[in-house]
């Protein structure tokens, strides 16, 4: 197992429906809780990556307003996007930036302040979630496009709306004890069979909601982590791929190609498998994403994802704790800060810190983030030297 | 007619392969086909991802398909107010074709399902525009 590049500090905003801060202020709420006081940490970052979907910005260009809010003006600055998986995104360019020998430690700033956009002008880029010259002509969104793939798995094999509202009784269950999620009420299965349906199968209570938030990283090499930290999380594995943007160029509507690939490549390279990963979070924009994941990640075979989740596999104490922290359905979405708030969650996991959502002895852990329906897949595994 | 004139709601005025508005509006939904290896794409595409070839000609997918997904939608963009609800849908063609698109609403009404055959046809719009939409064969 490689050694090579190690997260030193991770953390994160609350994420709110809606927040009184700016974006600024957000990354730096998210800066001063990885730090945890560490004003040498600070000072060692010498190149910071910002990670927003920029369609939901005011600023345009944010990176350098979010370097000079964290006081990090002069250094190099980047800003990428993938939509929901840019936090992914910005890990990769952080791990590239240091292993390829120019920075030796890189901050991962990730955010969005989603309220900022009326919902008019929410309803406005709904609408161009999709390729805009083929497929939102006819009004696809980007429930739409998940919702595609829900029905295409519940044909093949027999999933249920009953089994998709499985997942956000678990989510709630788990964003409850989640003082950093914005929804974290508790819901029975008839509750979330009940709610309006927004896009059959899927209904209000199968999607996740807008959050504001952010959540930030600090990468090392091996060197300079070794000198900073007692406490180094290693990047054992990194994954990504892509897949057609027009839904008609797809083969697969009952899982995620790209994150099928994804997921091979960060097992090969962490030379670890599915049964070797003690805690995961993957991406449950909406619930069915969550058992196409499973699935797609080797936790269980394809159409088996429902009895892995239906066993009680997925919980704390299950084969393989998913979304321990009430995931996006519990902790809301803010798009920019999702991939990065994700790795905390690990992160924390890796080092003991999750109280009474700890998964006991976790030491390989597995982070899957998409980019709209699987057009960008990430897939990165971390591991602690905790014995 | 432009391309500026594909679809409930357009984004994309220029392309191409704009002429496939003027065929919607003679009742056709083509696909492209590459001039020097055949290889047919739907969307249509000017230039060619399987060899690299700018030379491409029109072939119409007139054929009957099946349903491969399809969600009914509730709540929609911008735009798609009146549109409400309607049912999104994807089918594959003989022709290796997948297409996106809308039910008509008359076979939105019917019970959808996976495996359905389907045709395509043209829909004319309101104020001039044009779009496609899967019917019943």
């Amino acid at each position: 197992m490689q050694k090579e590049v190690a997260i030193i500090a991770a953390g994160q905003t609350p994420f709110t429906r809606r927040s009184s801060s700016s974006l600024g202020e957000l990354c730096f709420g998210a800066w001063r809780d990885a730090l945890r006081g560490s004003v040498v940490i600070g000072k060692s970052v010498d190149a910071l990556v910002v990670c927003s979907a920029p369609e939901y910005d005011r600023q345009r260009s944010p990176a350098g307003v979010v370097a000079e809010s964290l006081g990090l003006s002069g250094r190099p600055v980047f800003n990428v996007e993938s939509l929901c998986s840019s936090g992914s995104s910005g890990l990769r360019t952080a791990y590239s930036l240091i292993r390829g020998g120019l920075h030796e430690v890189v901050a991962v700033v990730g955010f969005q302040k989603m309220s900022e956009l009326s919902s008019a002008e929410v309803a406005e880029r709904m609408g161009r979630s999709g390729d805009v010259m083929w497929e939102s002509p006819f009004g696809l969104t980007q429930p739409a496009g998940f919702a595609l793939f829900a029905c295409a798995h519940m044909e093949a094999y027999g999933t249920s709306e009953a089994d998709l509202a499985e997942v956000r009784v678990k989510s709630s269950l788990y964003a409850e004890q989640n003082e950093h999620a914005a929804y974290r009420k508790r819901f029975a299965a008839e509750d979330i069979l009940a709610s309006a349906p927004v896009v059959s199968p899927l209904k209000m209570l199968d999607c996740c909601a807008n959050a504001d938030g952010a959540a930030a990283l600090i990468v090392a090499s091996r060197a300079a982590a070794e000198r900073l930290t007692t406490d180094p999380v290693w990047i054992l594995g990194l994954g990504a791929a892509s897949d057609s943007a027009t839904l008609s160029n797809r083969d697969c509507f009952t899982s995620l190609t790209s994150a099928r690939v994804a997921a091979e490549q960060a097992y090969r390279m962490a030379g670890v498998g599915p049964g070797d990963i003690n805690v995961a979070e993957v991406h449950d924009c909406f619930t069915i994403t969550e058992i196409i994941a499973t699935e797609d990640l080797g936790f269980a075979p394809p159409g088996s994802g429902v009895r892995l989740l239906r066993e009680g596999q997925t919980r704390l104490g299950g084969r393989i704790p998913v979304n321990v922290d009430g995931g996006l359905l519990g902790k809301g979405h803010p798009v920019g800060a999702t991939g990065l708030s994700q790795l905390r969650t690990i992160v924390r996991q890796l080092r003991g810190e999750c109280g009474a959502t700890q998964v006991q002895g976790a030491r390989i852990g597995l982070v899957h983030n998409l980019g709209g329906p699987g057009i960008y897949a990430f897939v990165t595994i971390l591991g602690s030297d905790r014995p | 007619m432009s391309f500026a004139d594909f679809g409930v709601r357009s984004f994309v005025p220029d392309s191409q392969v704009g002429e496939f508005a003027s065929h919607l509006r003679q009742g056709k939904v083509m696909a492209s086909r590459c001039r020097d290896c055949g290889h047919v794409a739907f969307p249509p595409r000017s230039g060619c991802t399987n060899c690299g070839s700018a030379a491409f000609e029109w072939i119409a997918i007139d054929e009957v398909g099946r349903l491969v997904t399809y969600t009914r939608v509730e709540y929609g963009p911008a735009g798609f107010e009146a549109e409400l609800p309607y049912v999104l849908a994807i089918a594959r063609f003989p022709l290796g074709v997948t297409v996106f698109g809308q039910l008509s609403r008359e076979l939105a009404q019917t019970q959808p399902h996976v495996g359905m055959p389907v045709k395509l046809a043209a829909r004319l719009l309101a104020n001039n525009r044009a779009s496609y939409h899967f019917v019943q064969p």
